[in-house]
């Protein structure tokens, strides 16, 4: 009996963890279009932490797992639950929104903002990399994300 | 024949320790990471740091104490204290004790980075000096070769009554003082080339050339504003990251007088573990816990008001600097019209002298050492410009003292980006 609490509190525990990870990944949403709604406005300090939320976050889910292979396991398992076509509209901000946020995080010659925008591109290629061909591809079906993965330089023509 | 080989030995060993250098700016960075002293003292730090997480981990192992169990025959109540040598993972200070030294750890890298980034800056400043001193004996010999070809006018003229002697005798004198300024300049680059040998670790019998650089062509530069620029100082500045790690490493010491009833730990807290030595443990439960607590609670405030000193220094520096890069941007045009009426004068007053016309060698004196002045000054005036921006990039540590850690690191490593 009590191995099988124990069993039962350490699968709740773990499943809290991977939770936490699609938590992050539901948050990204909001934190999207807070980018998207500042990104035409002058990078002052709150704008900055508006897009350092956003662009850390991604960098956080990547970290959490890429570093757990339990969480792999988990995403490929339930993939179908957590992402659907929708999922570049939801998370992913485009090519013109970023071009437009980094000619404003370069000026003078000098880069002012935090280091995960600069390296979203980067991200983004590893985010690619932790998902199976397949799903990346279902991911990519979709028209619109299509387009936006290919203007941002992740699927070639 | 043996002295001919002993003696082309000799000099062939002599080449080998004063061989020249060639040193770009964009080296610098990497030479002071590899080879400067301090850098390579903290380095060391670092890595003791990291070594002490290992032996705070490895002491939660248990110990063979010979002393200790030979003890016990004698007497049975110190088989309580042997759980320190045969289970110190039972002691739950020691675990506290791991946590602290690798916070302290992460502490003290921010501190090899502050250290890093400020002995790059220092030494990017005096390549940036000494080249502006270069510029400025180049300038001056310049200056003395015009004076030179202007004494000898004067003196020709003295000859035929045109020129009072007292005329030679100023320009001579004149003539002298650019020779001095010249020798003393040149002392002084040698000096600046051997400090930054010094902080670049290079053998200070070892000559270095340095390359100059592009000057930045200030006209098209736009002013910058300090609330884009202050998110990028704050975020990045590794002495106000260091408080958060010694913060965290406080709230495990407040553990450690909780748990103090279950023994104390003889691990050491490891490097800048020290600051957290006013904070007394009892050894045991004692009434002593709720001071032990009150101490623990200062020491964060004053770690707080600490950071918050850092963060308005940090504020200070970087208002000064963009007021200054301002500055400069915006009074480039003053500079420019300087130079250019000066070097027009000067120019009006050789096309006078080629047409024979009788000149006050005064008057050509004081053109020569008005273009001098506003070329010194224009160069003055760029290399300030190279220098504010230096600052500012390390202020919010670009270029050379940009530097990714921590998750996104780890994110990018073993990648091909």
């Amino acid at each position: 009996m009590k191995f099988l609490v124990l069993i039962l509190v350490l699968t709740l525990v773990s499943s809290c963890r991977y939770d936490e990870v699609f938590s992050n990944l539901h948050s990204l949403k909001e934190l999207k279009l807070d980018v998207e709604k500042i990104s035409s406005e002058e990078l002052t300090t709150e704008n900055q932490i508006i897009v350092k939320n956003y662009f850390s976050k991604i960098n956080d889910i990547a970290y959490e797992v890429k570093n757990s292979s339990r969480i792999q396991k988990y995403i490929h398992s339930k993939f179908d639950r957590f992402f659907q076509s929708s999922f570049c509209t939801d998370y992913t901000l485009d090519q013109t929104h970023y071009s437009s946020l980094m000619s404003k995080c370069t000026v003078n010659g000098f880069y002012i903002c935090a280091e995960e925008v600069r390296n979203y591109k980067n991200l983004l290629s590893i985010s690619k990399s932790l998902f199976t061909d397949e799903e990346f591809i279902k991911i990519s079906s979709d028209e619109k994300c299509n387009l936006t993965l290919k203007e941002l330089g992740l699927i070639n023509d | 024949m043996k002295k001919l080989l002993f003696l082309s030995l000799l000099s062939f060993s002599h080449i080998s320790i004063s061989s020249e250098t060639i040193i770009s700016l964009d080296q610098v960075a990497a030479k002071v990471k590899e080879s400067n002293f301090s850098v390579l003292e903290n380095a060391q730090r670092v890595y003791q740091a990291k070594e002490t997480i290992n032996f705070s981990k490895r002491n939660l192992l248990p110990r063979l104490n010979f002393w200790s169990i030979l003890k016990l025959p004698i007497d049975w109540t110190s088989a309580i204290d042997i759980v320190q040598d045969l289970a110190p993972f039972l002691v739950p200070n020691n675990w506290f004790r791991v946590s602290q030294s690798n916070l302290f750890y992460l502490a003290q890298k921010e501190q090899y980075r502050a250290l890093w980034a400020n002995q790059v800056m220092t030494a990017k400043l005096l390549y940036i000096n000494t080249l502006r001193d270069v510029d400025f004996l180049n300038l001056l010999r310049v200056q003395r070769k015009q004076l030179q070809e202007l004494l000898e006018i004067a003196e020709t003229r003295a000859v035929f009554g045109d020129v009072p002697p007292q005329v030679v005798k100023f320009l001579k004198i004149r003539s002298l003082e650019v020779s001095e300024d010249i020798r003393s300049l040149e002392n002084l680059v040698y000096e600046e080339k051997k400090g930054l040998s010094f902080l670049m670790g290079i053998p200070q019998e070892d000559k270095i050339l340095l390359k100059s650089i592009n000057l930045p062509s200030v006209e098209e530069m736009e002013p910058i504003s300090f609330d884009t620029f202050i998110f990028r100082a704050l975020d990045n500045a590794p002495e106000i990251n260091q408080y958060e790690y010694i913060k965290e490493a406080l709230n495990h010491t407040r553990k450690e007088v909780y748990f103090s009833f279950l023994g104390s730990s003889s691990t050491a807290r490891g490097l800048s573990g020290g600051i957290f030595d006013s904070i007394p443990i009892q050894d045991g439960l004692g009434f002593g816990l709720s001071s032990s607590l009150r101490i623990s609670r200062s020491e964060r405030e004053i770690l707080e008001i600490s950071q918050k000193a850092t963060s308005e220094v940090i504020k200070k520096s970087l208002y000064v600097l963009v007021n200054s890069f301002n500055s400069y941007v915006e009074n480039i045009d003053n500079q420019n019209n300087r130079f250019q009426l000066a070097q027009e004068n000067h120019q009006i007053i050789k096309t006078q002298l080629a047409l024979g016309m009788n000149l006050d060698p005064l008057e050509m004196l004081e053109s020569i050492q008005n273009l001098f002045d506003a070329s010194v000054s224009l160069v003055n005036y760029k290399y300030d410009v190279v220098t504010t921006m230096e600052k500012v990039k390390r202020t919010i540590f670009n270029e050379d003292y940009s530097k990714i850690e921590g998750k996104l690191e780890n994110v990018l490593q073993g990648t091909n980006l």
